[in-house]
């Protein structure tokens, strides 16, 4: 009987010993954290925060760093990490700057001298232009970070606040909903449309249940026993789908933008350091010269 | 070796697993929907069901029997088959990300199957050595993959067809598991 229950102790102590050490010595697991914090950071690169890009704030958010020092997030993306990360909700740290509206830089053209000094500060390449000729932002690319506005010595850059489009409101829902699903039987794309509209707010729900399928056809409208404007509830749902899709991929071409450029520099800045300078080289012929 | 060619030829068809002895439904049926995640499932199965088949054998020789202990068998085999599961998905994480990135998703869902479990403890209880336990955990796999991608591949298929309306979802995929299952009864007369 005793040995009975030593046995299987000991396995069961051995299974999680060598769990245990082997996920603290092997696991990245701080690398998946990072990944998805990273993911929720809007990817300006505007070094605002006091990191050098926003995948060094997701590292030092993960190993402990404050969520609230992200201005161009502002209050939207502390909310989304203090909800992911479980920690507490703070106010944006002004000490960082104010939560700026989305913006892109804009070169007064006529101005410009072009002396190149706004090039190397951008940190997503998104300035184009070459020693004496014009240069100007490619607005696709620009993350409206300021950090170009700096070093041009004769004030030619503007940051122009895009308009931002007005939050859609869903139509007023006079009855409830009473889980009948008659408008399931008459979805002709078989969607389920009491389920999406129950879960509208949430569109990794509604993603999940293909709202991208509905062709607004309006049949649940026309058989739904409670009058629910269905189609025009699942429009708003599929315009805030659209939104968060081109901000996330407009946010994944930054990212891109800015590991090229990392890459480049770290590139040239090896290479720099391969290639023998004026004075090694007279060294290695002075040094030559003495053996001979 | 005509033994291991014995083994794996039975493992394989005479008794395979799915088919003949009925374990792993869940994932034959779950895993099946679609070619590639058949095939990722394969893969997965084929890696832990040759690991758990040789570490379990392991176990039994080296402590159960020793402590006279086979009653405990279930237990420490699950326990030991889901910690190895794990710890080789750690192991694979970090040295082979590639690999992870494969496999990943499936390695912890089949950790404590009914088929890595009844494959393990069908092993014990015949006169195997290790060579030959590890090599019947490959050929219990090998037979589980084929069979999974083969339905797959009739799920497609099906997925384009006219199927009658009573028997469409579940009906007509449980209806071509019995036809494949009678099929493998065939392989009944090799042994």
């Amino acid at each position: 009987m005793v040995v009975d229950v030593v046995v299987l102790t000991g396995l069961g102590l051995i299974a999680a010993w060598l769990l245990t050490a082997s996920r603290q010595r092997l696991t990245p697991a701080t690398d998946d954290l990072v990944e998805q914090i990273n993911q929720k950071l809007p990817q300006t690169q505007c070094a605002q925060c006091g990191y050098p890009g926003c995948r060094p704030y997701a590292e030092a958010i993960a190993a402990g760093e404050q969520i609230n020092k992200c201005p161009p997030g502002g209050e939207a993306t502390i909310e989304v990490l203090a909800d992911f990360l479980g920690r507490e909700v703070l106010p944006l740290d002004q000490s960082v700057g104010e939560a700026t509206p989305p913006a892109v830089a804009v070169i007064r053209e006529q101005e410009c001298i072009g002396c190149t000094l706004c090039i190397p500060a951008c940190p997503v390449d998104a300035i184009i232009g070459a020693q004496g000729q014009m240069h100007t932002v490619l607005d696709s690319a620009c993350t409206g970070c300021d950090l170009c506005r700096e070093p041009c010595p004769v004030d030619c850059i503007d940051l122009v606040v895009q308009d931002t489009m007005p939050v859609p409101v869903f139509p007023t829902v006079q009855t409830p909903c009473i889980n009948c699903g008659d408008c399931a039987i008459a979805c002709p794309k078989a969607l389920q449309p009491q389920l999406l509209f129950w879960y509208r707010q949430d569109t990794d729900r509604t993603r999940a249940l293909h709202l991208s399928d509905c062709i607004e056809c309006r049949l649940c409208d026309r058989v739904c026993p409670s009058d629910i404007p269905l189609t025009n509830t699942f429009q708003v749902t599929k315009l805030i789908t659209r939104r968060e899709d081109d901000a996330k991929s407009a946010a994944q071409v930054a990212e891109a933008r800015f590991i090229a450029r990392e890459s480049r520099q770290s590139n040239i800045a090896t290479r720099v350091v391969k290639r023998p300078s004026a004075n090694d080289r007279q060294a290695l012929l002075d040094s030559l010269k003495e053996s001979s | 070796m005509p033994d291991a060619l014995l083994i794996l030829l039975t493992t394989i068809f005479v008794n395979n697993f799915v088919m003949v002895q009925f374990l792993g439904l869940c994932p034959f049926m779950g895993a099946s929907q679609k070619m590639d995640t058949a095939i990722g499932m394969s893969a997965a199965t084929t890696f832990v069901l040759t690991l758990a088949c040789g570490v379990s054998y392991l176990v039994d020789t080296y402590l159960l029997i020793p402590f006279d202990l086979q009653y405990l068998r279930i237990i420490a085999f699950i326990i030991v088959i889901a910690s190895l599961v794990q710890f080789s998905e750690v192991m694979m994480r970090a040295t082979q990300p590639v690999l992870h990135q494969v496999l990943g998703i499936f390695v912890p869902l089949i950790t404590t199957n009914c088929a890595v479990l009844g494959v393990a403890l069908l092993n014990v209880r015949q006169t195997h050595g290790l060579a030959e336990s590890i090599l019947y955990g490959f050929g219990a796999a090998v037979g589980f993959s084929g069979l999974l991608i083969m339905f797959a591949a009739i799920r497609e298929k099906q997925a384009g067809a006219d199927i009658p309306t009573p028997f469409q979802g579940s009906a007509i995929n449980m209806i071509t598991a019995g036809i494949v299952s009678l099929a493998f009864m065939g392989f009944a007369g090799m042994s």
